[in-house]
């Protein structure tokens, strides 16, 4: 019994950060319609802001995604205004000119990155970082936890922003119907980049979290940005419902798929669970939970 | 290593052993002999997994070895997921008498940096030690082991380990290897560097190099293959100690390792 716990509070914590790396890919796709495959690659570069801050001032990276937050904005808004929306509404060779341009620009900031700090590994270890909760026979991991609750409040805050304000709505809206929501007089381009920059201040924060209870690299980007992927469809476009559900069933198909079949192929139920959500609910999890 | 096993692990207790290895060529192959010399002995392998190195989280993969009730804990690990085990061993609470690293991450300096109070107590293999004692004389240079050490960090502001030990080492064979063929008068091409390195007898920090062939038990070849000494060292107050071969040793081990409540 004290296996299944362990192993569903593992899957339940680690699920909670990966919903809020997911939820600014699902804010981007559900808006503009793009796959931001640099996702992964502008995390990275907001865990190398906390990292710099950590070593060079002392700052814990909680402290230090206060920083990194507004530095991702930033990127995202003028990437978005200045790169990617030059490709959005014009002919191309291939209509997935948008998607590879997120690439080229994530390697870029990739080698960016490796110009600077190399390619070792790095790490924001501290005495807290090993702090446990044991609660029978069980341990929770308090900074696992902390980036739990963090995630949590950031899914609960950006539900808040699109559903309680002016400004969510016009998003709401510009995902919905990007030519109506024109018509009513939604500046769609300020809307789309401004979205982009929230987007990616999320992803920041979700690098953040994550600095504290994993190492850094600059490769780390792709396989988040693959996670962000699969939670992103499994929740479906658009949901913040969505993306913290996916997030936490993604969490838990790895941490179960480990312990009771194998750690080598814990990917493999993740990916399955993905293959199967395309198949049967294309629309992802929100259609059931909005039934 | 396996001398270590016989004379110290199984009279210690060790009867059962959770053997998880990184999922690549090296973890694998690794794993392939570890096991055979584990079921030789008669030891159970409660656990035995490949594992993804680039998982962000381990713990479910050792709360099922802690489910397992292994006596020694034997892992195949690239740096940072060594360092991110060792964490989470601990935040787990797993006890075991021991915990032993097949070289790889486990040597390196950063293996303490990122495993922290971790790290402690953790056997690994490897294949040198600055503490080692080898000396020489090269290309009309006296050297002894510690030189490399000093010129190492001293060049590049971290210590060693094995793997620049051992990239050093080849430096030496390769020159060795060259300096006999310039001093017989020999053409450089493939055939006089192959015969040159055949004959290679040299003191280098990792010991005496040669170059062997030979078939051991269990029917695998080995051809122009050298056998460095294997060491095991323990991390202690974060600083690896020599504690086997007894002749060659640092320090005393530390075995059965402490529970983690009581660390």
């Amino acid at each position: 019994m004290a296996q299944f716990g362990q192993t569903v509070i593992c899957g339940l914590l680690i699920g909670g950060v990966y919903a809020v790396i997911a939820i600014g890919m699902t804010l981007i796709l559900g808006v503009m319609k793009i796959i931001n495959i640099g996702h992964g690659h502008l995390m990275m570069v907001a865990m190398y802001v906390c990292f710099a801050l950590f070593a060079s001032l002392g700052l814990h990276p909680y402290i230090g995604m206060l920083v990194a937050m507004p530095c991702l904005f930033a990127i995202g808004y003028l990437l978005q205004r200045y790169s990617i929306h030059r490709v959005r509404f014009v002919d191309t060779i291939l209509p997935q000119t948008q998607v590879l341009l997120t690439l080229a620009l994530g390697l870029v900031f990739v080698e960016l990155i490796r110009v600077i700090f190399k390619s070792d590994y790095r790490s924001a270890y501290t005495p807290f970082s090993s702090k446990c909760l044991y609660i029978g026979g069980m341990s929770i991991s308090l900074p696992q936890l902390v980036s739990f609750g963090i995630a949590m409040a950031f899914v609960a805050g950006l539900h808040i922003l699109l559903t309680r304000t002016d400004f969510g709505r016009s998003i709401r809206a510009t995902a919905q119907d990007l030519d109506a929501a024109k018509y009513m007089g939604v500046d769609a381009l300020r809307v789309s980049s401004l979205t982009f920059g929230l987007g990616m201040a999320l992803a920041a924060a979700g690098g953040a979290l994550l600095l504290p209870i994993f190492y850094l690299f600059p490769d780390i980007g792709t396989p988040f940005t693959i996670k962000a992927l699969i939670i992103t469809i499994l929740g479906g476009a658009g949901s913040t419902v969505g993306a913290l559900s996916g997030g936490l069933v993604f969490g838990m198909a790895e941490s179960l798929g480990a312990v009771y079949w194998a750690p080598g192929y814990k990917d493999v139920v993740g990916f399955v669970i993905f293959i199967i959500i395309l198949l049967f609910m294309p629309g992802g999890l929100k259609t059931v939970i909005k039934r | 290593m396996w001398d270590f096993v016989d004379e110290v692990l199984i009279p210690g207790g060790v009867k059962k052993v959770a053997l998880f290895y990184e999922m690549t060529d090296w973890g694998t192959s690794s794993a392939k002999t570890l096991r055979a010399m584990f079921e030789k002995r008669g030891i159970e392998l409660v656990y035995d997994q490949p594992y993804d190195s680039d998982a962000i989280d381990h713990k479910p993969m050792l709360t099922a070895v802690k489910a397992a009730k292994p006596d020694m804990i034997m892992a195949v690990s690239y740096l940072m997921d060594a360092s991110l085990i060792a964490r989470q061993l601990g935040e787990l609470r797993l006890n075991v008498l021991c915990y032993m690293g097949q070289a790889g991450g486990y040597t390196m300096p950063e293996f303490a940096a990122n495993a922290g109070e971790n790290a402690n107590y953790v056997f690994t293999t490897t294949l040198w030690s600055p503490l080692a004692t080898w000396a020489g004389e090269f290309a009309g240079v006296k050297w002894v082991n510690q030189d490399y050490f000093k010129g190492y960090l001293s060049s590049y502001g971290v210590e060693p380990d094995y793997h620049g030990a051992n990239g050093f080492a080849q430096g030496m064979v390769c020159l060795d290897a060259l300096l006999r063929i310039n001093a017989a008068g020999k053409p450089i091409n493939r055939e006089t560097i192959r015969d040159a390195l055949k004959e290679t007898k040299l003191m280098t920090p990792m010991g005496l190099i040669e170059h062997l062939d030979w078939i051991d038990e269990y029917g695998w070849s080995y051809t122009n293959q050298c056998k460095p000494t294997t060491y095991v060292v323990q991390w202690q107050n974060l600083v690896q100690q020599v504690i086997w071969p007894p002749e060659a040793k640092s320090a005393d081990y530390i075995f059965p390792v402490p529970k983690w409540e009581e660390r």
